[in-house]
């Protein structure tokens, strides 16, 4: 019975870490958004946090701060904060957005013809891949790309999104790992 | 008799007068389109040659607020019904999310679908009413990028 104990033992310690294991800490830096069309530049402040949640699942938490003209410090500054949840999908190499807990409600199907983004994930090496899919006002399908590739510093953020088949925006940044 | 009412208008505009209605080919029959209105404002578009596969068929249904056509729900299992789960239009598991926009000469259809790595294909197809026949734009997004098709004239084939 011990040595069957110190068997499994064995087992879950040689267990390998979380996929996603590497991308988790909280990130700093800065990143731009250049509108495909237009050409016009967007200029970020970011910040990520990436923890894990629930059962081998994961979370993503990202503040921006939408500068204008370069400037933080002027009126017309903006500031989203969003956050994303994921479960492992049972026997797939993915994760599926988890829906906000709310002990009282039972959790509703998502439904992206009815305005609900969809969002999963994947893990590939040291690239985390998010995948936003929603239906647009102008009854356009819409796909985003926010792609974070992790190295020994931080991270790097490439970012696409593709409107009525075609790019739409397109960002890059660059992060680094804060204690 | 305002639920009469509202239930036409709903129809109405589920369902616009379709100038794309019919059956459209390629002139080397490579490439075929179909769209065929059925009762209740339901629309089939069957397209056949695309990167799609040999043919494919598209049964859609109005939205509730009669704004889009979209692919039916997938049918649940008896431990779902069971427990009282409300079938959803997710693309997973094999499964195409499906929509479309339609006005009376032009129709565009977004299929998305996410094989088992999570790796989504996004393809968009817009059908055109031009003079006889129709023009055939196949855009597909996946993970590499953006791709498109060359757009193709398609003429109306009568039976």
């Amino acid at each position: 019975m011990r040595a069957a104990a110190l068997a499994l033992l064995a087992l879950l310690a040689a267990a390998p870490a979380s996929a996603f294991e590497a991308f988790l800490g909280t990130y700093v830096g800065a990143a731009q958004l250049v509108n495909a069309k237009t050409g016009a530049v967007q200029e970020r402040d970011v910040t990520t946090t990436i923890e894990a949640y629930g059962q081998g699942g994961f979370s993503v938490t990202w503040t921006t701060v939408i500068r204008v003209d370069g400037r933080r410090d002027v009126p017309g500054v903006r500031l989203v904060r969003r956050r994303l949840a994921f479960e492992a999908v049972d026997g797939g190499a993915y994760y599926l957005q988890a829906p906000d807990y709310d002990p009282f409600e039972l959790r509703e199907p998502l439904e992206p013809m009815a305005g609900d983004a969809l969002a999963w994930a994947t893990v590939d090496g040291n690239v985390l891949d998010i995948w936003v899919a929603a239906l647009t006002e102008a009854r356009e399908g819409e796909l985003q790309l926010h792609r974070r590739v992790v190295d020994d510093e931080g991270l790097s953020l490439h970012y696409n999104a593709f409107v009525a088949g075609r790019v739409g925006n397109i960002g890059s940044g660059r992060m680094v790992r804060v204690d | 008799m305002k639920a009469v009412l509202a239930a036409v208008v709903v129809l109405a505009l589920a369902a616009p007068a379709l100038a794309l209605e019919g059956r459209y080919t390629s002139g080397d029959d490579a490439l075929g389109v179909t769209v065929r209105k059925e009762t209740g404002g339901r629309v089939v578009v069957v397209l056949e040659g695309t990167q799609l596969g040999a043919e494919k068929r598209f049964d859609l249904v109005p939205s509730a607020d009669g704004a889009l056509l979209t692919g039916a729900a997938a049918p649940l299992g008896w431990y779902d019904r069971l427990m009282g789960r409300e079938p959803d239009r997710l693309p997973f598991d094999g499964r195409r999310l499906t929509f479309a926009a339609m006005d009376e000469a032009r129709l565009v259809l977004t299929s998305l679908i996410v094989d088992h790595r999570g790796h989504p294909t996004l393809d968009r197809f817009e059908l055109t009413a031009e003079g006889t026949g129709v023009s055939l734009l196949h855009q597909r997004v996946t993970k590499d990028g953006v791709s498109a098709s060359p757009t193709v004239v398609l003429e109306e084939r009568r039976p």
